[in-house]
């Protein structure tokens, strides 16, 4: 799926006061393509994102998906509570399926590679609340790429995991993503993350949100972990720090003169 | 330990203690029969028959106004936790009527409706009612805004969202509202038994008490206490049954 945001603008009410959340963004995310969001917390990631998704409407401007809209609905991970209690984890990962009415054995037919492939083989009948912090982020992306969706939308979803979990996440995300090229808009505030996911990393300021610097990412797919150690990624992740250290600092500054 | 017996052997203390104090003559035995007095008591009184009839009108009138004032008031509940406008239109009546005790009302009722069992179940009745739309209610508007997205993204209809997420993520607080239900339905079923009703475990209790049968009295008090301790119990299994996402203690 193509999206284009043109000139997107949110604003909400909170106690009476007008919170302009985003300003003037403009993105472009091209089919197949991989885009990282970053910035610090504050800096609209997640409105934008939930602009997209359609919960939240634009104030100004306009989103528009074209192309490959797959089913037409969008896949989502959030960070937590991504999966629901009541539902096992083959219920949940297959979600999306039922709900276009796929019969059962069906849908045991098309996830059983998946739930292989991410290590969730013999757990499809577990509830959430059985499951580790790492095996139900797993079910959440398990379930985003069953779908048919043409729009893949991830809101930090290592975000709350143990390093060494989130490596072996991040490594069957690629894999998966490599496989399929979904489009995919990922929110993250971890630079190296971002980079080693990501075709685009867009880096985001705050007060309002904007998009302040956009990053090609050279790397062909499929990529592996010992990306991260080398020069190029490391003069990457260099130069998207000092845009993210120098901004929100200054920002800042210039708030309290104000 | 074993389960059952985690949560019997303070019961079978208690007995226990209170069998001795009886039998040491520490307790007057005419107020305080000993346990082996009311087994025997209640072994006459179940051979006379007298007992289980008093007992099945006070279940017949306990389900009766349970079932049908639980689910209207889940029905209720679910409908105005959705609909904001009726919500807020019936929310006066609703708080007014969850706070005020529905005994109260007894008295218009048996005028109203005549002297029978249709006004001696209403105040239950009405407890079950209140307390559940009240439940369902807050259960509906507690549902994580979170997992409606989700499911509305994944393409989930009207009917999916309400059968697949709403539904779901109230069970555990209807539960908690029909455990709770099922007691107040049983302590109004017996009150308004205790008010003039010819039958039922409260009309036992109530006339024992007067011709001084305490023993009696007793066996009608204890079956109440079992009645209730039964009934949470098979509760407990059917949410164990219905909601297995629900982690046990």
């Amino acid at each position: 799926m193509r999206i284009r945001c043109a000139e997107l603008g949110v604003s909400y009410r909170s106690d009476g006061r007008l919170v302009e959340a985003l300003a003037g963004v403009s993105l472009d995310v091209g089919e197949g393509e991989f885009i990282s969001l970053v910035g610090p917390s504050g800096c609209g990631k997640t409105s934008l994102l939930r602009t997209v998704a359609g919960f939240v409407p634009a104030s100004t401007g306009a989103v528009t998906r074209t192309g490959d809209t797959g089913d037409g609905s969008i896949g989502l991970v959030l960070q937590e509570d991504s999966l629901f209690p009541w539902m096992t984890a083959f219920a949940n990962a297959t979600f999306a399926l039922e709900m276009r009415g796929v019969p059962q054995a069906q849908r045991e037919e098309i996830a059983r590679p998946v739930f292989a492939r991410f290590g969730l083989g013999g757990r499809e009948r577990a509830y959430p609340h059985e499951l580790s912090a790492g095996m139900k982020q797993r079910v959440a992306v398990a379930r985003a790429f069953l779908s048919k969706a043409g729009l893949l939308l991830m809101d930090e979803p290592f975000g709350a995991l143990d390093a060494q979990t989130r490596q072996i996440l991040q490594q069957e995300l690629l894999g998966e993503w490599t496989a399929s090229r979904r489009t995919v808009l990922f929110v993250t505030h971890d630079v190296e993350e971002a980079i080693l996911l990501s075709s685009r990393v867009m880096v985001m300021t705050r007060q309002p949100g904007a998009i302040c610097a956009t990053y090609e990412i050279p790397f062909d797919y499929p990529r592996n972990y010992g990306l991260t150690l080398t020069d190029k990624f490391v003069a990457l992740k260099r130069g998207i720090y000092a845009h993210l250290g120098v901004q929100p600092a200054e920002a800042v500054i210039a708030a309290r003169r104000a | 330990m074993k389960r059952w017996l985690v949560r019997l052997w303070l019961p079978g203390v208690g007995i226990a203690v209170w069998q001795l104090s009886t039998s040491m003559q520490w307790l007057d035995p005419l107020f305080f029969p000993s346990p082996m007095r009311l087994l025997e008591t209640f072994r006459q009184l179940t051979a006379s028959g007298d007992i289980a009839n008093h007992l099945s009108a006070t279940l017949t009138r306990l389900m009766i106004a349970y079932t049908v004032g639980s689910a209207a008031g889940i029905t209720m509940g679910l409908a105005l936790g959705s609909l904001a406008f009726w919500r807020r239109s019936t929310q006066v009546v609703m708080s007014g009527l969850y706070s005020s005790p529905k005994l109260a009302l007894l008295p218009a009722f048996l005028v109203l409706f005549g002297v029978n069992d249709f006004s001696r179940t209403l105040p239950a009745g009405l407890s079950c009612f209140v307390l559940m739309a009240v439940y369902s209610m807050d259960a509906v508007r507690a549902v994580k805004p979170t997992y409606v997205d989700l499911a509305r993204i994944y393409g989930a209809s009207r009917r999916a969202l309400f059968f697949r997420v709403y539904v779901p993520a109230c069970l555990p607080s209807l539960f908690t509202g029909l455990r709770l239900g099922l007691g107040t339905g049983l302590v109004m079923v017996v009150a308004t038994e205790m008010l003039g009703a010819p039958s039922g475990l409260g009309a036992f209790i109530w006339i024992t008490a007067h011709t001084l049968a305490v023993d009696r009295m007793y066996v009608g008090i204890a079956l109440c206490g079992i009645v209730g301790a039964t009934t949470n119990y098979l509760f407990e299994r059917l949410e164990r049954r219905m909601a297995p996402w629900i982690p046990q203690e």
